[in-house]
């Protein structure tokens, strides 16, 4: 018995899949790929896989992971390959590896998320790359967060914008690249990002698009993707 | 609009994934290279429309052409119909999201009446004209088969044509017909006139209608000479060797019947007077266990389902169904492929065949008794006895099983309040059974769910002359039943008489009811088998408006010698037949099933015999 990593882009029409129909999507396509997975016991047997954490509808990613369980050997680039021809279009696997049996599951590593955010600023867009920056070097921003009893939360959300990467406006529009924290312990998501900005500085951003490029664990002071994390 | 407008919409509805395409298995073409688009459109939802077996075989049917392209079309939810109105964004194909109104054709399936005004709403928001007599030269043809196409006069200004009968056998010759009309250039008239030669179509344009004083039809007789007088619906003689798909789309989100569906026979052996299928789909034609076999394990690989249904009628009538299931749990029980029994008849039951299934997935049972008492399942023809369901439910309960359904029918020719009382003690009786069953073998947690429909008298039945229960009628039985299932273990659930009025209503209607379909249309109905969008007084105002009492159609009892509206429709099984059985069934005698004997249902007339498999087994 083997676990294998997999990373996975999500893009096109693929990203209206919710994470529940992706899991369905997925466990069928490694069916049709005959692949030698591992199946729970029991009444209602499914295979052994597990992800990251979900990607909200909407949201393109070329940096999605799962993790398999096999019961029998397979070679890497002969499961890519018979996975990618089972696949839906805009569901692709770009890369695979072995991970050790002592690891820990995938969702409990992952710690943040590299996000692109692209839309166009309503109405007035001068000055909008200042302010975008002044917001970025503001040491705290409170917003409202509702949690799963419908109970309302303040949260600062600065200490969980974990990298600032681009910071991009003009008459062409609005382009982040940020880190968020992503986990149990901290968790933004880009849609209360968008909120903070438009409740600090009057931004409004419209035809937001967001891509999720990559998880991170974090290593001491660096962000290791999920793979290179085993290296 | 673009592909770029669609795009905006989706990232603002509900459930995106019903809108997208682009799922496993879609088919997609070169539009340069092709002569005919054709939209299969299914009046209600994505989750809906993709369960529907006959578009799995059509879809794949009609892109086998190289010359035509089939997509997609369903009803969009109300908050992407308001998306789409806002937008100006018109009804568009799955598969290229071009629109609809540039299409050769679009072909509706109708299965039920409660979906007519999806019809409307989807002719609408596609920007074709209503009535068929408004469309010219660029617009599409709309087309309808389906088991309410058998009787589709309520539709009949709105359709162009009805297919009648077994689809895989008539679209072909039209498919060609219309490549040659395209090619020659004539009217849309003369295209009407040419398919109405083709055996199954049936032009309800071409036919007028005399009314009588009273309100009831006069004459159907047919306009111009080369106007067939009675259209016959087609059938497939061998099942065995027509096509079935060896793949299906698999969908992104969860929908009703999501798994692979295996057509085991069509038509039914059994005769129950209340059912409309079991008619109009005669004569029974088995597929063999080597092709089902073959089919299953393409499907299988090609899908990845883990799940596979052994559909039909009546499932438990297929004559091999414990060597099939055997052989198909050998073949693929490993690979952990469940196996699904749905409209298993309580006789055909047997604990072997539950402890097969079991080995792989355990799924819940459904028993349809249909009524309470012995005499009015005598009415009915329903051959099952209480002894029979007691005898499957013990074993059953025996296996393991915790989770059972019942259904049943009110409302049915002759039903007293006694008979419904027998329903609750029905219900009991397997109460009581459960708590017989041996603790170790039995499960854990004892749920029953009761449902109870109310009756619809449909058109090719028996029971076609019948009037419906009144609506306050069926509220008083269903109050009756509400305090009769009080158990922790029973769940009650009935069907809105009021729905079920509706449907009485134009199952049995004649075209004079297209005024009323607009006009509901109009008011805003839509999505009406959706308790949250059913409206009964915006349908009561559009009867109004049109001066249509609808009690005519549903409440009143129907003479032998009226003429009806669907007479000119032939599905085989003669008038004389229908009527001798309603005739029985007053008299509470039954008819053996046809493996017993033949009924003598005329069917084997119209077809010039040999075509009934249970025949040849005789």
């Amino acid at each position: 018995m083997s676990t294998v990593r997999i990373k996975f882009k999500k893009e096109g029409s693929a990203k209206y899949i919710s994470h529940l129909d992706l899991i369905r999507t997925i466990q069928r396509a490694v069916r049709r790929a005959d692949i030698p997975i591992e199946y729970t016991k029991g009444f209602n047997p499914h295979a052994k896989i597990s992800y990251g954490p979900a990607l909200a509808v909407g949201m393109s990613s070329c940096g999605e992971y799962l993790d398999m369980e096999l019961n029998m050997e397979m070679g890497q680039s002969e499961m890519m390959e018979r996975l990618n021809n089972s696949l839906p279009p805009g569901i692709r696997v770009t890369a695979a590896s072995a991970v050790p049996e002592d690891a820990p599951s995938l969702a409990s590593m992952i710690d943040a998320a590299g996000y692109s955010i692209a839309g166009q600023v309503k109405g007035q867009h001068e000055h909008s790359e200042e302010k975008l920056k002044d917001f970025f070097s503001l040491r705290h921003a409170l917003i409202q967060k509702t949690d799963k009893k419908g109970r309302k939360k303040q949260a600062d959300i600065i200490p969980m914008i974990l990298e600032v990467e681009k910071i991009l406006a003009g008459a062409g529009g609005v382009t982040l690249e940020v880190i968020l924290a992503v986990g149990s312990r901290a968790n933004l998501k880009p849609a209360h990002l968008i909120k903070a900005i438009e409740q600090e500085t009057g931004i409004i951003l419209e035809g937001v698009k967001i891509h999720r490029r990559e998880l991170f664990v974090k290593n001491g002071q660096n962000y290791l993707s999920p793979l290179e994390i085993f290296n | 609009m673009t592909a770029r407008d669609i795009e905006l919409l989706l990232d603002k509805v509900e459930k995106p994934a019903r809108y997208t395409g682009g799922e496993y298995n879609c088919v997609y073409k070169k539009k340069e290279k092709i002569d005919i688009r054709f939209a299969f459109a299914f009046p209600d939802v994505y989750e809906i429309a993709m369960s529907h077996l006959g578009l799995r075989i059509l879809y794949y049917l009609l892109n086998r052409r190289e010359d035509t392209w089939c997509e997609r079309v369903f009803a969009p939810w109300t908050d992407m119909e308001s998306l789409m109105r806002e937008n100006r964004v018109p009804l568009f194909a799955l598969e290229s999201r071009d629109p609809v109104a540039g299409f050769d054709f679009i072909g509706f399936t109708l299965q039920y009446e409660m979906s007519y005004s999806n019809i409307t709403n989807m002719l609408s928001l596609a920007g074709i004209p209503m009535l068929s007599s408004q469309r010219n030269k660029e617009h599409p043809f709309v087309i309808a088969g389906g088991p309410c196409a058998y009787n589709g006069e309520p539709l009949a200004d709105i359709i162009d044509f009805f297919v009648l009968g077994e689809g895989e056998e008539v679209l072909t010759p039209i498919l060609d017909a219309y490549l040659e009309w395209k090619r020659r250039g004539g009217t849309r008239g003369e295209f009407l006139e040419r398919v109405s030669q083709i055996e199954g179509v049936y032009v309800p344009s071409l036919y007028d209608v005399k009314y009588k004083e009273d309100g009831t039809i006069e004459s159907v007789l047919p306009v111009g000479d080369s106007v067939p007088g009675n259209i016959n619906k087609v059938i497939i003689r061998d099942l065995d060797s027509v096509y079935f798909p060896d793949r299906i789309i698999v969908p992104f989100m969860d929908i009703v019947h999501d798994r692979i569906i295996l057509e085991l026979f069509r038509g039914c052996v059994r005769g129950c007077r209340f059912c409309q299928a079991g008619m109009v789909y005669r004569p029974v034609r088995e597929k063999a266990p080597d092709v089902l076999l073959t089919q299953a394990e393409r499907l299988i690989k090609n899908t990845g389902y883990e799940e596979v249904s052994l559909s039909s009628l009546s499932t438990g009538d297929y004559s091999q169904l414990q060597p099939l299931v055997q052989r198909l749990i050998k073949a693929h029980g490993e690979k952990r492929v469940g196996l699904s029994l749905p409209s298993l008849r309580i006789d055909g039951f047997s604990l072997e065949l539950i402890k097969e299934i079991q080995k792989v997935r355990k799924t819940g049972l459904t028993f349809a008794p249909e009524a309470g008492s012995q005499r009015m399942r005598d009415v009915i023809n329903k051959g099952v006895t209480e002894a029979d369901l007691m005898e499957s439910v013990g074993a059953a309960f025996e296996a393991g099983y915790d989770n059972v359904k019942l259904y049943f029918m009110i409302g049915l020719p002759t039903e007293t309040t006694e008979d419904i009382e027998c329903i609750s003690d029905l219900v009991f009786k397997v109460v009581d059974k459960y708590y017989a069953t041996d603790k170790q073998k039995r499960g854990r947690k004892l749920r029953v769910t009761v449902s109870t429909s109310c009756f619809v008298p449909k058109p090719f039945t028996p029971f076609q002359w019948q009037p419906q229960d009144s609506i306050k009628s069926f509220r008083q039985k269903q109050r009756l039943l509400k305090d009769k299932l009080r158990h922790r273990a029973v769940t009650y659930n009935w069907h809105q008489p009021e729905t079920s009025f509706l449907e009485a209503v134009f199952a049995r209607g004649d075209r004079r009811l297209g005024k009323v379909l607009i006009r509901a249309w109009e008011l805003g109905c839509r999505l009406d088998g959706w308790k949250e969008h059913f409206d009964f007084a915006k349908w009561n105002r559009a009867f109004e408006d049109c001066n249509i009492d609808p009690k005519f159609y549903a409440l009143r009892r129907r003479s032998y010698t009226e003429v009806l509206p669907w007479d000119h429709i032939n599905i085989g099984v003669s008038r004389g037949f229908l009527k001798r059985e309603n005739e029985w069934a007053l008299k509470e005698k039954t008819t053996p099933y046809c493996r017993e004997g033949c009924i003598s249902c005329g069917i084997s007339e119209l077809f010039g015999g040999g075509i009934c498999n249970v025949d040849s087994q005789d």
